[in-house]
């Protein structure tokens, strides 16, 4: 058992340090998917909301 | 007489009468047309529609169904 | 703490000096009830001024959303100050809202923005007399170049402290009579500081502000009864009168105020002569779109793309890290997952950020500008046949940079038909996060053609545009067109802080967005594309394992089966199926797929470097230029992520409808990259075949589609012509 992790050492750093970004990020989505609801959570835009706003005033 | 869409291109007009209903003629007059106000047809569009007037010193666009509803001298 | 309400005209600069009193300290949420935002913000300097950015309007009559809500605010909220933003430029416009501000009696502060301009122009406004005249301070600034502010500000927390007089022009005499016997009926029923306002809104027939009142059904009857009189005695509706005499009162204080000097074309209208001129506006509109494409996808773009494809990603990143990962003795399958599947994934679609970017700063440019404006005005005729209105053309310019606002901002469109029609054809146009789909191809199969990529403009728009002539025909859209009265703003020189701002905003959220979903999607697409069930080495049956060639995995295999539907229109393998379907996380995920599933073949240390693409040229292998664009033209056109579903469903407020709208762009993109295709190939000389007989009947019912008399147009025709011979 300890030779194997001794000799995978570099795959569990590694493997480690993967999951801990991927949790994040996926932790990251659930709280913007119950937040604001499912548009600002994909959307590629932080200011989604803020430039129709903005935009609005261009024309009509 | 007529209406602003009879006008032709390029002269002034004084507004009589603004006809119509609701919120298109409550939109035109807030936008400055109103009784005894001048308009100046600049042109209208490529395409032929919409036309290009000046009023109160701007530039509006204004169909010309729109434009039928107001009555010029 | 005091709140300042920021109210004005649109394109009067409000967002320029929105943004320079607030800097980055700004919130945007929601205007309770409805999807249109509320900007709200405290001034840099002085933490204890509020500020509340409304929307822009010309007026506060309650007819449109953004008026509806601006009136509601001032009401119930009831802000200390009003900043009203008044544009010189334009100034007895802009002042018709100033009366309408003034007559509800908040103390207002008037900030004469575009000085500069005036001044520019010869003419003269005393700012004195001006301020005398309307009882209020007026403080001239330049949003644009940040001056006057602290007058502005200052004379804002001065008038916010006063219980100010009501507003105190004058109408006609019948129409002072009128409120006055209006005034006392309502006296018990309305606060007394606005019972002024109250009255000219019951003389003005405003059926929500009377709503309000909760007034008894005698006293209405009885106000009924004065209007009449009062229309009979000036000859014209009661609105109008107001409206009317409020125009008349601001030109009577306009001339005395502003001395106008010359009365020739400004620079705008010398512009315009050429820029809305009869025969050449089209073809100017599209050199400046083909020039927009082609400068941010073909030249700036790609240069800077292959750069950080070959380079950065390609030299800098993976070989050094492949090489570490073998030092280190990380399995191959990890050391695989993270060089070829992450870093090609990501890698690739983080390549396009320049490209993406490029454009979105090029097409704000044109829309600060004031350019756009003019697209809508030439290109109104075609969009009226649809029902597109000078309100329906912001969801396609805002599009063009994502569709998920660009949906949301359809909320706004009164007529449920038109927002329909808005919301069904707005993803059509190319967004960001299509445009490396579009650099990708341009680049890697044409290499580097000027005409790849605006095309790929034109047919979103040309999408656009045959829907909506075949929709509005149809029973659930036809109907009259929405009316459509639209400024046409002066031109002027961009503000680039806010341009640049917005660009760098939009580059990160879209880096963000790179380094979480399509990450995410990355690592699945590598691990069925790595891994499948392959004949054991002793010969009998099947095990999971890695797989040597990718045309073994879990997904080449499932893959190709559904690949058979694509067949036609020419990309029938399996890894612009997986892409494709990839590209409803987010339509740059096709890249992705690409990245992951080309960038490196086998060895990680192998980086194929021939080609002027770099690492990406293996993509063009398996394309032909034909089935390329047809590619191309299919993700171009068919169903929208699933951020841009999620805006759809909300928008349509019905499951149905939203089924409705995807097939419908499903439908369409199979059917455009068909015709393509198979007419593609007709005519490079292959024979006729089913495929060639299926798409020439395609294309004979979309012509059927478009030629057809509209549903109920003899009867739209009707009232119309009726109206008109009055």
């Amino acid at each position: 058992m300890i030779n194997w992790i001794a000799a995978n050492k570099a795959n569990l750093i590694i493997g480690i340090i993967l999951l801990g970004i991927v949790a994040a990020i996926v932790v990251n989505l659930v709280k913007k998917l119950r937040r604001g609801g499912s548009t600002c959570a994909y959307c590629a835009d932080a200011d989604c909301c803020a430039h129709k706003e903005g935009r609005a005033e261009t024309s009509n | 007489m007529g209406n602003l869409r009879q006008v032709e291109v390029g002269s002034t007009v004084k507004v009589v009468k603004i006809n119509g209903e609701g919120a298109l003629k409550r939109r035109i007059m807030d936008m400055g047309i109103t009784k005894g106000c001048e308009i100046f047809v600049r042109k209208s569009a490529p395409l032929g529609d919409p036309l290009e007037v000046q009023v109160r010193g701007y530039e509006l666009s204004v169909r010309k169904a729109d434009a039928e509803l107001i009555e010029v001298e | 703490m005091i709140t300042a309400a920021l109210a004005g005209n649109p394109n009067s600069g409000k967002t320029t000096l929105f943004n320079a009193l607030t800097g980055a300290n700004q919130r945007v949420g929601n205007w309770p009830g409805v999807t249109v935002d509320k900007k709200e913000g405290w001034v840099k300097k002085d933490r204890s001024l509020r500020i509340i950015d409304l929307p822009g309007i010309y007026s506060l009559s309650p007819y449109t959303l953004e008026e509806v809500i601006s009136r509601d605010f001032l009401l119930d909220e009831k802000p200390d100050v009003v900043i009203n933003l008044v544009d010189a430029s334009n100034i007895e416009r802009n002042l018709y809202l100033t009366t309408q501000i003034l007559d509800m009696g908040i103390p207002t502060v008037i900030a004469l923005n575009m000085m500069d301009v005036v001044r520019k122009a010869g003419d003269r406004i005393d700012t004195k007399k001006l301020s005398q005249s309307l009882g209020c301070p007026v403080v001239e600034i330049s949003a644009l170049k940040g001056e006057g502010l602290e007058d502005l500000l200052r004379e804002a927390a001065a008038a916010a402290g006063q219980k100010k007089a009501p507003f105190e022009r004058r109408f006609s005499a019948p129409v002072e009579q009128a409120l006055e016997k209006i005034g006392a009926l309502i006296a018990g029923a309305v606060p007394e500081e606005r019972r002024r306002w109250y009255s000219i809104k019951f003389f003005e027939q405003d059926a929500k502000a009377a709503e309000k009142t909760g007034l008894a059904p005698e006293a209405l009857g009885a106000i009924d009864k004065i209007i009449k009189e009062g229309e009979k005695a000036l000859d014209d509706a009661s609105a109008s009168i107001i409206t009317g005499e409020s125009y008349d009162y601001i030109t009577g204080i306009t001339s005395a105020c502003i001395k106008k000097s010359r009365k020739g074309l400004s620079a705008s209208d010398k512009i315009d002569r050429v820029v809305t001129n009869k025969w050449l506006a089209l073809p100017i509109f599209a050199a400046v779109m083909i020039f927009v494409y082609y400068i941010s996808v073909t030249t700036i773009g790609a240069i800077v793309t292959d750069f950080t494809n070959d380079t950065l990603f390609g030299s800098w990143i993976m070989e050094p890290l492949a090489g570490w990962f073998e030092e280190i003795g990380t399995a191959g399958w990890l050391a695989s997952l993270i060089v070829d599947g992450i870093i090609g994934g990501v890698g690739a679609v983080l390549g396009f950020v320049p490209q993406m970017l490029v454009l979105f700063l090029m097409l704000s440019l044109l829309e600060d500008v004031g350019y756009m404006a003019r697209v809508a005005f030439i290109m109104d005729r075609i969009f009226r046949r649809f029902g597109l209105s000078g309100k329906t053309f912001i969801p396609l310019l805002i599009s063009s940079g994502c569709g998920v606002p660009g949906v949301m901002a359809s909320r706004t469109i009164e007529s449920e038909r038109d927002r329909r029609l808005t919301v069904m054809t707005t993803c059509f146009v190319p967004c960001g996060a299509k445009t490396p789909i579009v650099a990708m191809i341009a680049g890697a199969v044409f290499g580097g053609v000027w005409w790849v990529a605006p095309s790929a403009y034109f047919v979103g728009l040309g999408a656009v545009i045959i829907s909506g002539l075949i929709l509005k025909k149809t029973r659930p859209f036809a109907g009259k067109a929405a009316p459509f009265v639209m400024e046409l703003p002066s031109y002027h020189v961009p503000a680039m802080g806010n341009v640049l701002r917005s660009m760098g905003e939009r580059g990160w959220s879209f880096i963000k967005r790179a380094g979480t979903i399509i990450l995410m999607a990355s690592i699945v697409v590598w691990f069925f594309s790595s891994f499948g069930f392959v004949p054991a080495e002793d010969g009998g049956g099947t095990s999971f394992a890695m797989v040597e060639e990718m045309d073994e995995s879990m997904l080449a295999v499932a893959g190709t089966k559904v690949a058979v539907i694509f067949r036609p229109l020419g990309f029938g393998f399996w890894q612009a199926t997986v892409a494709s379907i990839m590209g409803l996380v987010a339509k740059e995920e096709v890249v992705g797929v690409f990245g992951v599933l080309f960038g490196v073949e086998g060895d990680a240390l192998g980086l194929v470097e021939d080609g002027d693409f770099g690492a990406l040229s293996p993509i063009a292998a398996p394309f032909t230029m034909l089935t390329a664009y047809s590619f191309l033209v299919f993700n171009l056109l068919c169903a929208p992520c699933f951020a841009a579903m999620g805006a759809i469903r909300r928008e349509m407020n019905s499951g149905k409808w939203t089924a409705f709208a995807i097939s419908y762009m499903c439908v369409l993109a199979y059917a455009a990259a068909l015709m393509f295709y198979q007419f593609g190939i007709l005519i490079a000389g292959a024979g006729f075949s089913l495929g060639s007989v299926v798409a020439i009947a395609v294309l004979a019912l979309i012509i059927w589609l478009l030629v057809k008399p509209a549903w109920t147009e003899k009867k739209a025709a009707a009232p119309l012509a009726a109206e008109a011979a009055r």
